[in-house]
């Protein structure tokens, strides 16, 4: 079974293109302009986020 | 800041659907706002920016040579193993745009016309009453503002933050988005400069396709788009991807990389419901994307004129309820939706054939018979299918096997 935990962040490979944001079921994420805040009261730790991400920022 | 306290029309997004929005609007003498979270309108693109000719023709733009900066005549497809097939027309099916100019344009068009367009405008929140959305409250340059709309429109891209914020559900599930990679490559050689180069593979694009968009020559060298969209599901990154392929394109890798894009695709799973009480989605907010390619510009603005149709009456009749606007709903099935459905049913077919049997698919087509299928003449259709079946056997195997 895959582990729950938050997604890892990595701010340096970023793209802000919000393909995350798009996929969250939850509505945990929040990208303005060039910062991605998760909200981790809301996140679910289903790990979309980490799928969707054309570059790896999110894992 | 000069703007009202209330508007007829409040759009979130600066894209080809919110902008067409304002157009449209202003040009019925609606009063608009449009509000555009980036710096500026028309960047970052998210694109791989072709759009066909039959776009162009229905919704009345004139390709500019400023943003229209190169002609396309069709497509070469490869086959995984790299046989190609090219599909030529005598005239140009369609352009490579530059999305930073094109959107500069229908914003500039917008203004003048009379629409209020602000960039660096975030919408943060939608305001209610009761069930009645009946505007927004937006951030620009650190400063909170609160808009009055009789009607607000979301089109804010594949996140669609304002209308999920407004309580509609566009959530996209992973298995319907594609996740996308893009380079502008520049000092290069592209081997048909006049065409789209699609490469299918397995392998380097699960699911969808990598694309060569040609822009232009300079000093004997092209540039454009060279990029790829994978399975949103997919544990490998649609960048590992696009990387690990351009190590095997020996010409292509010694190109400069001179604007890296990221961006994901909204490919299915069309919504039931895209309004509520004064609110409507449109574009890529309201997943309204070719769910085998996934362009979306044309198919957005498209939607956007609908949707002006059906505000201009809500707003003269006085009806702001979801019932009176979800007829848009029901006019862009009509229209496109029911369309894009059936080939969602086609693209669930194409992506379970194997990287082997595309291979025995391509080698029994030539360019002349995919021109004669793509062309959807059903009688011309069947005859090539046909040839080809009475020729090749395994080829009826294959058909049958996804088919059923």
């Amino acid at each position: 079974m895959e582990e729950k935990r938050f997604p890892e962040f990595k701010p340096e490979l970023c793209m802000y293109c919000a393909g995350c944001v798009a996929v969250c079921p939850a509505l945990a994420l929040n990208l303005n302009e060039t910062k991605l805040e998760l909200n981790k009261e809301k996140c679910i730790k289903c790990l979309a986020c980490t799928k969707i991400c054309p570059v790896g920022a999110l894992r | 800041m000069d703007f009202e306290k209330e508007y007829d029309i409040v759009i979130a997004g600066g894209g080809p659907a919110g902008l067409r929005t304002a157009i449209k609007a202003a040009e019925k003498k609606l009063k608009v706002l449009l509000l555009e979270k980036d710096q500026e309108i028309g960047s970052p693109v998210r694109c791989g920016e072709g759009l066909g000719m039959g776009w162009f023709n229905r919704l009345g733009i004139k390709p500019d040579p400023q943003f229209a900066v190169q002609s396309i005549y069709g497509a070469v497809l490869y086959s995984p193993k790299g046989k190609k097939l090219v599909v030529r027309f005598d005239k140009a099916s369609g352009y490579i745009i530059e999305r930073r100019i094109f959107e500069k344009f229908l914003a500039r068009e917008a203004a003048s016309k009379g629409a209020t367009l602000i960039a660096k405008a975030t919408v943060i929140d939608v305001l209610k009453e009761g069930e009645q959305v009946t505007g927004v409250k937006f951030v620009h340059a650190g400063e909170e503002f609160s808009v009055k709309a009789k009607v607000v429109v979301a089109a804010d891209g594949v996140e669609s933050t304002v209308a999920r914020k407004a309580g509609l559900n566009t959530t996209n599930a992973l298995y319907n988005v594609d996740s996308g990679y893009q380079y502008e490559m520049a000092g290069v050689k592209f081997e048909h400069p006049d065409l789209i180069a699609l490469y299918f593979s397995n392998k380097y694009a699960n699911r969808g396709y990598l694309w060569i968009f040609p822009k232009g020559e300079i000093n004997g060298k092209n540039y454009g788009n060279v990029g790829v969209g994978i399975l949103g599901s997919d544990t490998k990154t649609a960048k590992k991807c696009l990387d690990e392929w351009l190590e095997t394109q020996p010409e292509l890798k010694k190109g400069s990389k001179i604007i890296v894009n990221a961006g994901c695709i909204p490919v299915g799973g069309l919504l039931d419901k895209m309004t509520l009480n004064g609110l409507i989605a449109v574009g890529d907010a309201a997943h309204q994307v070719n769910p085998i390619h996934g362009g979306g510009m044309g198919i957005a603005m498209e939607a956007a004129d609908l949707a002006v149709e059906v505000i201009a009456e809500a707003i003269e009749k006085n009806d702001l309820s979801d019932e009176f606007l979800s007829q848009y709903t029901k006019k862009w099935f009509e229209l496109r939706g029911n369309k894009l459905q059936s080939l969602v049913k086609k693209r669930k077919m194409l992506e379970a054939i194997s990287d082997e049997d595309f291979e025995t698919i391509v080698n029994s087509l030539s360019g002349e018979d995919v021109l004669k299928l793509a062309g959807g003449d059903m009688l011309e259709s069947a005859k090539v299918v046909t040839k080809k079946l009475m020729k090749n056997p395994k080829l009826a195997t294959i058909l049958l096997k996804y088919l059923k």
